[in-house]
């Protein structure tokens, strides 16, 4: 026996469009960080630093897929709410995250305390929860939300549109009915939205694996990692984050 | 055991999975109104309890889908499309069966909209609106909490149990000051807090904590209660007192407190002492000494990070050497913070006295081109000194563009010394060639005010840059002292002629300079940017030497022409300046130039001469760095710079306060100018706890400044200071740490080459023949440590250092000397249970003997403290052990061109200290200290 239980609207744009569902194209990503959170409240090397850094950071990142794969990259920073060199977690300036969607698999080039490495590993599984009454319209798509779970006790906020068939994310956040086009992380104080989603004149040649840096299972690298951050505190567990996202 | 039980429960869910994920569900999507093409037409699975997703499918052309591997359960399907209504369904989905949901027909959005605003009478929300609450207008009892406040406030209510209900609608999170009160139990907050340092309640809806800080909607629809404290109740203090004493009368207390208010800190603290703390130590410094207003930080122009350690004495009080101090200190330190920590004033006072008896003495050997001799002296001082020290900094946001920051110190040091000295020189074959007795003291005054403003401005294009700063200083020092001198000279061991000095030193030194510099920074292109500077600085300075003899009347009134003096010096510098700058990703590099126009004017008062003299110089500078990896770069640096010579270097007189060592000023004297070349190194890897840092740095000086001194046949030496080339000053120095894998133990070692050369000139007055000395000093050292630390429980750490020292003069070979010194040092402690700490260290110092010093200056000084913890490290007890074996010695050997010098001071040594310490607080340490 069915029963129709629910039925919601969701937006307002009444015209109906003509379009096409999305399986290739290119997307900018707006990644925003509040540093003041970021650098917290203890110690008063931090109250120094607070005075002399943007609260907000933005950087704009590239993610381009087709064929169920995808590449994301760094593209450039806002030269006015730049950091300072050796400030922030990581530098993603080199950073290359390759997934393909269809195998489950990635394969990253990551600069990690000191090192460059190619890391391989399955893409992380998440319990998504829907919303699927809250919606945000971004990039002209509308959104839904859905809340997700990662390393325990870490909230990620997700909207995903599902006029894009690719079922993909920026970084390793995926596993959506839809393409992930806005992620907030309240606990790493930074949320990634995308500006525009770009379907013609796409290279898509540029989505293949990256080949250098040093070979190294993503598992065997998270367990170096989780070993010698463990006594850093806050910045070891926000470091620890970064490298598996 | 633990890993191999979750292993077979993992085992058994997995089974258990692969058993049951064999029903499936299927069906199709229809658009009756439109029909359309509902191609990839998003079918999820939602887990009926927790809406949690647990697959998904699209439809294919003809709009079928089907979903695989289910588990038997509850589900909610939902069927999106673009352009169509959301469907929503209830399903349960049996074991081992296919569950056929048919063909469900998607209603277009445009209709459905017209049907839901049909019928809709669509409720009131509130939406991004804020109800704010002034805590003070609603009158609560003496003492109450939170709670009692919002029973008050209209359209809140509480019930018995403490559930908040505001505008209809449970209350989800209560904050304090936008941040979860630990954790996000409403009840904690309300309860727990006290209404009266309530400012505000914020009532407001989904204004959750992330989309607060992003400005990203994240859709959470709490119903939100915000407490807004008032800033002055945010108050407490903390501090502690230290009481210690011990044998032979010894004593180290201190009391330190810090009261704060909000943004406000008031800090203040106390310290006697004659066990060698002379100071706040760098902790106690941060937390009550306002310790880091020394300490600047901020960004480079490349993109870098700097801090900077403005290192003034006022935190030295005492060179921690020379004799056993008795000290006591204190100081006083306000800052705070004012509209939203736009504005910040920030200032202190210090205080310290420090009375410090010595006795010294030296044995040194002279070596010249065709003879030696060698010198003991043995010096009984006294010496007193009485420092105050204020700073005040004000900062201020003018707005996003705009920031100044003024910085003002004074500081004022009263001393006086007294010197009972006794020296003899001696010929090889220990014939008496001169001895001195002298008696001396001295009152000084030194005052001295710095004061800098700084203006810094933004425009709009990014990174044009326009800083403005000018500084004014002003110093003062006024010596008045006597000296008596009786010197004995002798001609082949028999006496000779004796003198007597009898008279009274006065000196006045004054010194004033303005300067400012204007910067601009112009970006040319992408990554280019174009810097343009103007200096302009202008330095007064005079010194008036007055010597005065007994008149006979046992008042020292006769002034002594011959040692007396009035001289000035000025100084005006103009200096346009010119810089490009490249940041490029993988590496940037600069260069540029200024030029400075120096005016230098001399006016000698005393016999009316004035010299005006111009110098035109090239600062050129260029460095480059390349960036192999964030974590690795290699830096090349070069700059070029000039030294003034000091007023007096210049002095055109005779200072005989040394009768043996008799100085001559030269006005006739260059400015010296430095080229230093840089290159660093490094590299880390955290991962592999891994660090290499290196640097060599080579100074060659034109110009440079160095002591011409003549020596007469009775040991007498007369010097001056004059120019010359070819010195220079070559530094290596590598520092590599590492974790050895697989064990806590952390490795550091640290080659280091010193290589110097200096030249000086002597004359001989029984050749009377000048001879340039080069003077090559040499060091080759290693310095090594292997440590381990495990966070409460103990650490251990040791550090062996080996250094190879040569020194050869070419003015005589005999002054020649090489030797090993090893020096070592190991600590550790450990945590003992019941709240027992103990801890020791020991420092070894070993130097190969010279033939000519044949006194062994080995010696090893050993520490040992024991501390007990109670009431949760309220109150501590401390046993200390200070130089357990008596060993300690004050001793330094060095070398100066053609003579070399070994000698000894006394120091602290063997002593045992009680320290009582308790910690007071109330309402802890707030963040930010």
């Amino acid at each position: 026996m069915k029963k129709i239980f629910f039925v919601i609207l969701i937006g307002c744009s009444g015209v109906i469009h003509a379009q096409q569902f999305i399986n290739s194209g290119a997307i900018e990503f707006e990644v925003r960080t509040n540093n003041h959170r970021a650098l917290g409240d203890d110690g008063m090397w931090v109250q120094m630093w607070k005075d002399k850094i943007p609260q907000f950071s933005t950087t704009y990142f590239q993610y381009t897929f087709n064929d169920n794969k995808a590449v994301y990259k760094f593209d450039h920073y806002d030269e006015k709410t730049k950091l300072p060199r050796g400030f922030g977690i990581g530098n993603p300036e080199d950073d290359v995250w390759y997934n393909d969607y269809t195998t489950g698999s990635f394969a990253n080039y990551r600069f990690i305390l000191g090192d460059n490495y190619l890391l391989s590993g399955q893409i992380l599984k998440i319990d998504w929860k829907l919303s699927p009454t809250e919606t945000r319209e971004i990039a002209g798509f509308n959104c839904r939300k859905a809340t997700g779970v990662i390393f325990d006790s870490v909230y990620v906020f997700a909207f995903y549109t599902d006029e894009v068939t690719v079922s993909g994310g920026p970084m390793g956040i995926s596993g959506l009915p839809g393409m992930i086009l806005g992620i907030t992380i309240p606990r790493m104080f930074t949320s990634y939205i995308a500006t525009k989603l770009q379907v013609a004149g796409v290279d898509v040649r540029t989505i293949v694996a990256p080949q250098k840096g040093k070979k190294k299972e993503f598992a065997a690298i998270r367990k170096d990692v989780e070993r010698v951050t463990k006594d850093w505190g806050k910045w070891g567990t926000q470091a620890l984050w970064n490298m598996s996202l | 055991m633990r890993k191999q039980v979750l292993l077979a429960l993992g085992l058994a869910f997995i089974t258990q999975l692969a058993l049951s994920q064999t029903s499936s569900i299927k069906g199709s999507v229809v658009d009756n109104t439109d029909n359309k093409n509902l191609q990839n037409t998003v079918i999820s699975l939602m887990r009926a309890k927790d809406s949690v997703l647990v697959k998904f499918a699209r439809a294919d052309r003809a709009g079928n889908f089907s979903i695989p591997n289910i588990n038997e359960g509850e589900y909610i399907v939902m069927i999106t499309h673009p352009y169509l209504g959301d469907y929503f369904d209830k399903t349960e989905i049996k074991p081992n069966a296919v569950t056929d949901l048919g063909k469900i027909n998607m209603i277009p959005k445009s209709k459905l909209l017209a049907e839901v605003i049909i019928k809709s009478g669509s409720p009131i929300r509130i939406k991004g609106d804020t109800t704010v609450y002034t805590a003070d207008s609603f009158k609560v009892r003496e003492g109450a909490n939170v709670e009692e406040l919002l029973r008050r406030l209209p359209g809140i209510q509480v019930d018995k149990d403490g559930k908040i209900t505001a505008m209809g609608e449970k209350v989800t999170k209560v904050l304090v000051d936008g941040e979860e009160f630990f954790g996000s139990d409403p009840g904690i907050a309300t309860k727990n807090l006290r209404a009266d340092v309530v400012k505000e309640v914020e009532v407001f809806d989904k204004k959750s904590d992330q989309a607060e800080f992003t400005g990203i909607d994240d859709g959470v629809k709490d119903k939100t209660i915000n407490l807004k404290l008032k800033e002055d109740k945010k108050k407490g203090y903390f501090g502690k007192v230290e009481a210690g004493g011990g044998l032979a009368d010894k004593y180290n207390n201190s009391i330190m407190l810090n009261a704060f208010k909000g943004k406000r800190k008031l800090a203040a603290y106390g310290i006697m002492s004659n066990t060698g703390k002379t100071n706040l130590d760098w902790e106690d410094a941060n937390n009550y000494g306002g310790g880091m207003e020394g300490v600047e930080t901020g960004i480079s122009d490349d993109g870098g990070m700097y801090m900077m350690w403005n290192g003034d004495d006022d935190n030295n009080y005492w060179g921690g050497r020379n004799g056993i101090p008795r000290n006591w200190n204190g100081g006083l330190h306000y800052s705070n913070k004012f509209n939203n920590n736009k504005q910040s004033i920030n200032g202190g006072y210090k205080f310290a006295k420090v009375n410090a008896p010595g006795v010294t003495s030296t044995f040194s050997k002279t070596f010249l081109p065709d003879t030696s001799w060698s010198t003991n002296t043995i010096s009984n001082n006294y010496s007193s000194s009485n420092k105050h020290a204020f700073n005040f900094t004000m900062e201020t946001t003018i707005d996003s563009m705009n920031t100044l920051k003024w910085t003002t110190r004074a500081n004022e040091n009263k001393s006086l010394t007294r010197n009972n000295y006794y020296s003899e020189t001696l010929s090889d074959n220990l014939d008496s060639i001169n001895n001195s007795r002298r008696k001396s003291n001295n009152d000084a005054v030194n005052d001295a005010v710095t004061s800098s403003l700084l203006w810094k401005h933004k425009f709009k294009k990014i990174s044009r840059t326009l800083s403005i700063n000018a500084d004014l200083n002003w110093n003062r020092s006024d010596n008045e002292g006597l000296l008596y001198s009786l010197n004995n000279y002798f001609s082949n061991g028999i006496i000779d002629h004796r003198d007597t000095i009898d008279q009274q030193n006065i000196r006045n030194n004054e010194g004033k300079s303005i300067s400012t510099k204007v910067a601009y920074t112009e970006p040319l292109i992408k990554d280019m940017y174009l810097e343009l500077s103007y200096a302009f600085s202008y330095n007064a300075n005079s010194s008036e030497r007055i010597t005065n003899e007994d008149d006979g009347s046992g008042k020292y009134a006769d002034r002594i022409d011959s040692l007396s003096n009035s001289f000035q010096f000025n100084r005006l510098v103009n200096t346009p300046g010119l810089n490009f700058r490249v940041n490029k990703k993988k590496y940037t590099y600069s260069f540029g130039s200024s030029v400075g126009f120096s005016h230098f004017i001399q006016k000698n008062l005393t016999d009316e001469t004035k010299r005006n003299y111009d110098y035109t110089n090239f600062f050129p500078r260029a460095s480059f760095t390349y960036k192999i990896k964030p974590s690795e770069n290699l830096r090349f640096n070069y700059n070029g710079s000039t030294t003034a010579p000091t007023l007096e270097q210049l002095q055109p007189i005779t200072v005989n306060t040394d009768p043996l060592n008799i100085y001559i000023g030269n006005p006739n004297l260059n400015q010296s100018f430095r080229h230093s070349f840089n290159i660093n190194y490094s590299s880390w890897n955290a991962l592999k706890e891994r660090n290499i840092w290196g640097g060599l740095r080579l100074n060659l000086t034109q110009n440079a400044f160095t002591q011409f001194s003549t020596i007469d046949s009775v040991g007498r030496r007369v010097y001056q200071t004059v120019n010359v080339d070819g010195i220079y000053n070559l530094n290596f120095n590598l520092d590599y740490g590492l974790k050895i894998p697989g064990t806590q133990w952390r490795l550091g070692f640290g080659p280091n080459i010193n290589i110097n050369r200096n030249i000086d000139f002597v004359r001989d007055q029984k050749i009377n023949e000048a001879v340039k000395n080069r003077t090559d000093t040499k060091s080759y050292g290693m310095r090594l440590n292997i440590g381990q630390y495990v966070k409460d429980k103990y650490n251990f750490h040791m550090g062996p250092n080996f250094t190879w020292n040569s020194s050869k003069a070419s003015v005589n070979s005999s002054a020649n000397a090489e030797y090993w010194q090893i020096s070592g040092w190991a600590e550790g402690n450990v945590t003992l249970p019941k709240n027992f700490e103990i801890g020791t260290d020991v420092n070894y110092q070993a130097r190969q003997k010279d033939p000519r010093f044949p006194a062994n200056n080995n010696f090893t000084t050993w520490n040992a403290s024991l501390t007990k913890r109670i009431l949760k490290n309220e109150l501590e007890f401390k046993i200390g052990l200070y130089d357990i074996l008596n060993q300690n010695r004050g001793y330094n050997r060095s070398f100066n061109s053609y003579s070399f010098t070994e000698s000894y001071y006394n120091t602290l040594k063997r002593f045992w200290l009680l320290t009582l310490t308790w910690n007071i607080s109330k309402n802890g340490k707030p963040s930010g200290f």
